[in-house]
């Protein structure tokens, strides 16, 4: 894949990889590889505008974000420290007894408006959230959510899909991971869900092909619908790789869930510095 | 011809009216449901998802994360069952305010064979965390189930039975009752407690008419709410009497028997005799509603057989 990152996307994207693998190193646990597939997704989102932070605040002005893909939960995490939503020492206490930075986020972060864990939950969360603003008259507030490609078999998802399409709501944006591969292999070969595009359009949405691991072209394209320029409900698939920035990592379905060792850890930190 | 959907949606309307913030979803069940009167006087406040009971769940929890108080209506087993990991996952563990109302529990549909038949929602939906199951009896329970499950901020489940029968609108008197918003003890005497709920409460009033005349003095626990928290005043009612029978519209080995037998053994009341009347696992063939009261022994003549002679009709 060609990136068409910036270097100061690109190093960005580095320290929040680092991040990730020193968490799930220090904490013991976490989904690595889903996590590093989607950094610049959940960057993008929240810093597509540094003065619209999303929150979980009962506040109309405020936007809202669900992770309905749990496993990047750890990218979250990485992504917050980043902006400075949380600190260094409260992501060495991932997984830590008492810790809020638990496996899957919950909604009691400020930065989560559901909590994570089981697939296939989010969209109909966002089509509650949106109704409920609507029929106050709120209807310019934001909801995103992250969803993985492989979480599409979900049939839950496609009666989401068709029910945001059917009440026009168009301040909804779905980015989707589009990594090609989940637990037990290929997406082609589990369970085949392409062509996303074509399925998506023919459900009334708008569909944006991004790269994924591109912040400037996510970016664009997040501000792109912020501009409320499609009266649609938003979809981008989101080209990216599953386990992405460490050599190690890609493509490897070890990674899925493995705590790294010291050796590894280090290896990933060398890479990304 | 009575309708209790009327009661409902009459409740849904009084509550929005004079506090707000109702929202009703529904599953292409608007019509079933009797919830026309609502969706017409508050379109904004209506949701109609069509087929997809999953989706309704989350939709519902969705508008309960922002503020709003959600009652979702669906025919019982099809919302319990085909969304139950949204209503344990998402709704119970996080405590939303979402009321799932059950339409057409217990034996109601029995002519539609088992796919439709409720008779093990109270098993799946007590021990959720932070659920209350609410069994109304009457007409005015059922408008107390509603008025409570909206001013809960937690989730509730409202299980519904044969929205036509008349004994939700019969009066349950004259035995002298104490009565709260979780249950109402109809006292005729100490010899048999009957615990029951929904509208088989009725049929223990008759029983208990019935056994009168025969010497024995039987009072009626009608049950409106359960959850575990009501555990230990359930006990100490209970603790009064030497003989119990749970009557209900349920299968008798998941449902408020053995609910109740649990807590009676740990609270190591053995002295007290059990019987149980109620939908035993043997599965009745389709048949009408009247039929299947009459195959499970759940009519009040069959109760007083029951208590008199210990017979079985299963």
């Amino acid at each position: 894949m060609k990136y068409k990152t910036s270097t100061h996307d690109k190093q960005t994207a580095n320290r929040i990889r680092k991040s990730i693998f020193s968490a799930c190193f220090n904490g013991g646990g976490g989904h690595i590889a889903s996590s590093l597939s989607m950094v610049e997704i959940i960057y993008s989102v929240f810093a597509h505008n540094k003065t619209d932070l999303i929150g979980n605040s009962l506040d109309f002005k405020k936007d809202r974000f669900l992770l309905s893909s749990c496993q990047g939960a750890l990218a979250l995490y990485s992504v917050m420290l980043e902006l400075g939503e949380i600190t260094d020492s409260e992501l060495k206490n991932f997984l830590s007894l008492k810790s809020n930075l638990t496996m899957f986020p919950t909604k009691e972060l400020a930065y989560s408006d559901m909590t994570s864990g089981s697939l296939g939950h989010a969209l109909s969360l966002a089509i509650g959230m949106s109704l409920f603003h609507k029929s106050k008259g709120e209807t310019y507030r934001n909801i995103y959510v992250v969803m993985g490609d492989g979480e599409l078999n979900e049939g839950s998802n496609w009666e989401a899909i068709m029910a945001v399409s059917h009440f026009g709501l168009s301040n909804i944006c779905l980015v989707v991971n589009n990594n090609g591969v989940q637990i037990d292999g290929a997406n082609s070969d589990v369970m085949n869900i392409s062509p996303l595009s074509e399925k998506f359009s023919s459900f009334g949405w708008n569909v944006n092909d991004v790269d994924g691991h591109s912040i400037d072209e996510l970016q664009k394209t997040i501000t792109n619908f912020t501009n409320k320029n499609s009266n649609k409900p938003t979809v981008l698939l989101a080209k990216t790789i599953k386990g992405n920035g460490v050599s190690f990592t890609v493509n490897e379905p070890s990674w899925h869930y493995k705590v790294p060792t010291e050796i590894e850890h280090q290896l990933a930190i060398k890479e990304l510095s | 011809m009575t309708d209790i959907r009327k009661n409902i949606v009459d409740s849904l309307v009084t509550l929005n009216e004079e506090n707000g913030n109702v929202y009703v979803v529904v599953v292409d069940s608007k019509t079933s449901s009797g919830l026309s009167h609502f969706a017409d006087r508050f379109p904004n406040n209506f949701i109609e998802l069509g087929v997809a009971e999953q989706n309704s769940i989350g939709v519902g929890a969705g508008i309960a994360n922002e503020g709003g108080k959600v009652f979702i209506f669906g025919i019982s087993t099809f919302l319990l069952y085909r969304a139950y990991e949204q209503i344990r996952s998402v709704v119970a563990y996080n405590n939303y305010s979402v009321t799932v109302v059950g339409m057409y529990s217990g034996l109601f549909y029995s002519d539609q064979g088992f796919t439709h038949r409720q008779v093990d929602d109270i098993s799946a939906v007590a021990g959720l965390p932070n659920f209350s199951v609410y069994t109304p009896y009457t007409e005015e329970r059922v408008n107390i189930a509603f008025k409570d499950a909206y001013k809960s901020n937690s989730p509730s489940y409202i299980r519904i039975e044969n929205v036509f029968s008349e004994r939700y609108s019969r009066t349950l008197e004259p035995y002298p009752s104490i009565s709260n918003n979780i249950y109402t003890l109809y006292s005729g005497g100490n010899d048999i407690l009957f615990i029951s709920y929904g509208i088989s409460v009725s049929r223990c009033i008759e029983a208990s008419h019935e056994l009168s005349l025969s010497g024995l003095n039987c009072s009626t626990l009608a049950l409106n709410k359960i959850n575990q928290e009501l555990r230990d005043e359930y006990i100490s009612i209970v603790n009064k009497y030497k003989k119990v029978v749970f009557v209900e519209e349920h299968l008798v080995h998941c449902g408020i028997g053995a609910i109740f037998s649990q807590w009676m053994a740990t609270c190591k009341l053995n002295y007290i005799e059990c019987e149980f009347v109620g939908v035993s696992e043997d599965y009745a063939e389709n048949m009408s509603y009247e039929q299947a009261i009459l195959f499970y022994g759940i009519s009040p003549k069959q109760i007083v057989d029951k208590v008199l002679t210990g017979e079985s009709y299963e």
